[in-house]
């Protein structure tokens, strides 16, 4: 159907979804470095070889002229990637289903004969709550979305928000099993009891030590984050009493308003949040 | 970034300068400790001045809205200087425009 290279390093030529991969369609090739591919171009190049400035040019006798590259960066250069000219561009831990995810992508593209837009990002890590116990929490791949043009500043701040929220009720709620309601509760410095329990649990290992997922992406002018954690999740409680000087659980009216879908699975361990724009050239 | 904010009192009201961002805990405590310098020197009417703010989460709202209580629980005022850009539309999107009088 189509000509796949893997061009990577021992790890990543022998990462679990490469078997799965080769075993698909498309006719794959693996090397490890430019040399090992002789005279062959491809339709497909997947590679997490450390490019220079101007990927797709130094693989210049690999690709056809529509060739899709797909780089997976673990050091999040993907605005120069990006502008180099790659496609797809995943960082963070690869599972395998995210590149089949790609590759499906890529296939779909190709089999469409369209010339591949670049901009499809997908970035996945994970960290223990007691690591990043406070914000401001920040996404690199918005970063780079607002560096490639795929979104303006505000989308990106509103984005930003939504981020924050999901990561903050993961850890919060989710891992350390905060319960909201001692915000309400002040000592006579007006330090509220929350975050003295707060700080109380991020060093207690049973809780600190739990881990929070994090999958963002984005494609075709979709924006997707799916955040899920270890600890007993977060459900919103919807029938909060709306009192407007409530001090708490404004975070759902927050999402909500910015994004288009907000998801909750296996009893708020699991949020899946969705945000479409629409593509854009 | 410091995470002090200015403090002054003009006449009856005591301002807080934000400076930075309200979306985290260093910037949380220092609405908390400003707020507490012009409340522990009995100033009842507080307002606060966000035009240096970029960013507000519903962390940062739940301090503010901290704040608003601890003033309306002694029959006190907290008010905002007037609001622009994002921080605008986030206060307008959890109707805090309406419980918040802009001090003009």
């Amino acid at each position: 159907m189509g000509s796949i290279l893997i061009l990577g390093d021992q790890q990543f030529l022998e990462s679990d979804w490469v078997d799965e991969i080769s075993a698909g369609e498309g006719r794959v090739t693996l090397a490890s470095s430019l040399d090992q591919t002789r005279s062959d171009t491809f339709d497909i190049i997947f590679t997490n070889l450390s490019l220079p400035t101007e990927p797709l040019s130094s693989l210049g006798e690999l690709s056809k002229r529509d060739s899709v590259l797909v780089v997976a960066e673990k050091h999040l250069n993907i605005v120069e990637l990006v502008k180099g000219g790659a496609h797809y561009v995943l960082s963070g831990n690869i599972e395998p289903q995210d590149a089949k995810w790609v590759l499906e992508s890529a296939l779909r593209i190709k089999r469409k004969k369209q010339f591949p837009q670049p901009g499809t990002l997908k970035s996945r890590f994970d960290f223990n709550a007691s690591a990043q116990p406070t914000g401001p929490y920040h996404l690199a791949l918005l970063d780079s979305l607002e560096g490639i043009k795929q979104i303006t500043r505000e989308e990106k701040m509103k984005l930003l928000l939504a981020y924050q929220e999901v990561i903050t009720n993961a850890i919060d709620h989710g891992c350390l099993e905060l319960d909201s309601r001692l915000k309400e509760f002040l000592n006579f410095e007006g330090v509220d009891a929350f975050s003295v329990e707060k700080k109380r649990r991020l060093a207690d290992p049973y809780f600190g030590d739990r881990r929070v997922f994090v999958e963002a992406s984005f494609s075709e002018g979709t924006f997707s984050l799916v955040v899920e954690d270890e600890g007993r999740g977060f459900l919103p409680n919807i029938y909060l009493k709306l009192e407007p000087d409530r001090v708490y659980g404004r975070g759902l009216e927050l999402l909500q308003c910015v994004m288009d879908e907000v998801i909750f699975h296996n009893h708020g361990r699991k949020v899946e949040l969705t945000k479409r724009y629409g593509a854009k050239i | 970034m410091s995470n002090e904010f200015d403090t002054e009192i003009l006449g009856d009201k005591g301002y807080i300068k934000v400076n930075g961002d309200l979306d985290s805990e260093p910037s949380g405590e220092a609405l908390r400790q400003a707020f507490n310098v012009l409340f522990d020197k009995g100033q009842r009417t507080i307002v606060l001045d966000l035009s240096g703010v970029q960013i507000i989460n519903s962390y940062g709202i739940g301090k503010v809205l901290t704040c608003y209580k601890r003033l309306k629980s002694e029959n006190g005022v907290l008010m905002v200087k007037p609001l622009q850009g994002f921080v605008k539309e986030t206060f307008e999107l959890l109707m805090l425009d309406k419980l918040l009088p802009t001090d003009e």
